[in-house]
């Protein structure tokens, strides 16, 4: 089934209730989404921080997606409202880095609505595509932690 | 990973097999006063007996402040903290690491700032009453203040006056500093935490761009930058073309004193970098001095006290145990403002403020050093 196995370079955060029951609903009814597209489940949107989403850029990705639900509609209550400033300052830190505001787009669902699901992800990798790779996707980055196996030790 | 050639290569290039076992580090050392398991001495020892593949070893290297009090005290002058970052860099590049702080975001920043291709917006701080030149002589290194004013924002940290106070004093002074639109993080963060092939991305980066602009000198605001660009960015086979300095050893060069005097008294807070790393004491106070009236906390200078963290790493409870002594130390001199000449000391000593059980006991006006001067050398309102 094509949610499972999709590897690409659009990270999607997505949390466990809506956006998860959506994905579910979305592969039931044996709908797909872009290949590109990972999924990534997360308790809740209000689990994301700036380390989540400047790591997916930092390691690759050309996008990334925040998943989740509304801003009443929180299964924790707090969430979407500890996510808002978060996003500003991951706006705010992308357009210092010059990477472009289009590469991250926070998406607020109810749990039935998978088609909006379906086609927002599509839409979302249209656009990545057409953006191009990232600064950080040609391999010209900076390696994470562990991420040293080519490089000589010192002798 | 534990070739015991290379320990012994490491114990012998920073002169660790010269301890006596006296112990003075760890009675000087600020983290060892609040975490009695931490012991620069011991750890010293252990690695001497058992190399690195040890727990002991393997957890406490990612403690130490690097602060390099212990250095000042060492009968020795062993350079403790650049053999802890030795090891940090032998442990980095198997793999390993201590905790980063804020989820390692910080580092993340660093390192993707060392892309080569990259159209950053830093510069969106310049107001149209501040000169700024492409090209010239004179340079201002901002380093990551774009960033941290950003980062931290639910702090209160306000880090984008200190640049701008910053290019206030030069325009003051008739100089219109080079800014670059494509400067890049100075990467001594990258360095101490071990990831040395980002730091010298980094450099070599900000090397070209320096060149390019054909500057002479080198100014910044921040201890570490300056002291990065100073003393990591040069290669004994090539000789920096430029010359770097921080505000404070500009200014005091310069000769320039306040021509406004605030009725504000103020302590001085030591970054590391600027006390013990690069010997600079007492020109921010001289400065200072001139501006405001200077009190002293009990450890000052080169026996200054440390902020409590360093590199985005392990802030824990044994950070802010010693921040909050920091902060008492200096509310105790009964001084208006802390001044802080290091744009890190003020967003750790802001962030230990905020501590809810001391109910505001703690809080104290804090500013950079170029926010103090800003004013005074310029004679405007302060």
């Amino acid at each position: 089934m094509s949610i499972c196995h999709s590897r690409g370079s659009i990270l999607a955060f997505c949390c466990n209730w809506a956006a998860h029951r959506c994905l579910m609903a979305l592969s039931r009814k044996g709908g797909s989404i872009p290949r590109e597209i990972t999924p990534l489940s997360v308790m809740c949107s209000g689990r994301i921080d700036c380390a989540m989403v400047l790591g997916a850029f930092e390691r690759g990705a050309e996008g990334v997606m925040v998943i989740g639900c509304r801003d009443d509609d929180c299964r924790y209550g707090v969430g979407p409202a500890r996510l808002a400033p978060r996003l500003t300052t991951i706006r705010g830190l992308m357009a210092l880095l010059g990477l472009e505001d289009e590469r991250f787009e926070r998406l607020a669902l109810d749990a039935d609505q998978s088609d909006r699901l379906q086609e927002r992800l599509g839409a979302f990798a249209r656009r990545i595509e057409r953006l191009g790779p990232s600064p950080f996707a040609d391999g010209d980055r900076g390696a994470s932690i562990g991420d040293h196996s080519a490089e000589a030790r010192p002798s | 990973m534990n070739s015991g050639n290379v320990i012994r290569r490491l114990v012998q290039q920073y002169r660790v097999f010269l301890c006596i076992d006296c112990g003075k580090c760890t009675g000087a050392c600020p983290l060892a006063q609040v975490d009695s398991a931490f012991s620069p001495r011991l750890f010293a020892r252990r690695v001497i007996e058992e190399g690195i593949d040890n727990d002991y070893v393997r957890s406490k290297v990612w403690n130490c402040l690097t602060c390099g009090l212990c250095r000042e005290r060492c009968p020795e002058g062993i350079d403790f903290a650049q053999f802890v970052r030795a090891l940090r860099r032998l442990y980095f590049e198997s793999g390993q690491s201590g905790h980063l702080s804020h989820g390692g975001a910080l580092q993340g920043l660093m390192r993707m700032q060392a892309a080569r291709r990259l159209a950053q917006r830093r510069c969106e701080w310049i107001s149209p009453d501040l000169k700024v030149a492409q090209g010239g002589e004179l340079l201002y290194f901002v380093g990551c203040l774009p960033y941290f004013d950003l980062f931290f924002n639910e702090l209160g940290v306000n880090m984008l006056p200190i640049a701008a106070d910053t290019v206030r004093i030069f325009n003051a002074l008739g100089i219109t500093p080079v800014v670059l639109p494509d400067e890049r993080c100075c990467g001594h963060d990258l360095y101490w935490s071990g990831d040395e092939r980002n730091f010298r991305r980094l450099r070599d980066l900000n090397l070209a761009g320096f060149r390019q602009a054909g500057v002479k000198t080198i100014v910044t605001s921040c201890a570490e930058c300056s002291y990065t660009l100073k003393h990591l960015y040069a290669d004994p086979s090539a000789p920096l073309p430029f010359e770097v300095m921080h505000l404070s050893e500009f200014l005091h060069a310069a000769g320039v004193k306040a021509v406004r005097r605030s009725p504000l008294t103020a302590t001085f807070q030591d970054p590391c970098r600027l006390a013990r790393f690069q010997g600079i004491c007492d020109q921010p106070r001289e400065l200072l001095g001139s501006a405001v009236a200077l009190r002293e906390m009990r450890h000052w200078g080169t026996a200054g006290w440390c902020c409590g963290n360093s590199s985005w790493l392990h802030c824990d409870r044994y950070s802010k145990q010693m921040q909050v002594e920091r902060l008492c130390e200096a509310r105790d001199t009964g001084a208006d403002l802390l001044v802080t000449a290091c744009p890190k000391c003020q967003i750790h000593l802001r962030c230990a403020m905020r501590d809810v059980n001391r109910r505001g006991n703690l809080t104290m006006e804090i500013r950079d050093f170029a926010s103090i001067m800003a004013p005074a050398v310029c004679g405007t309102e302060p």
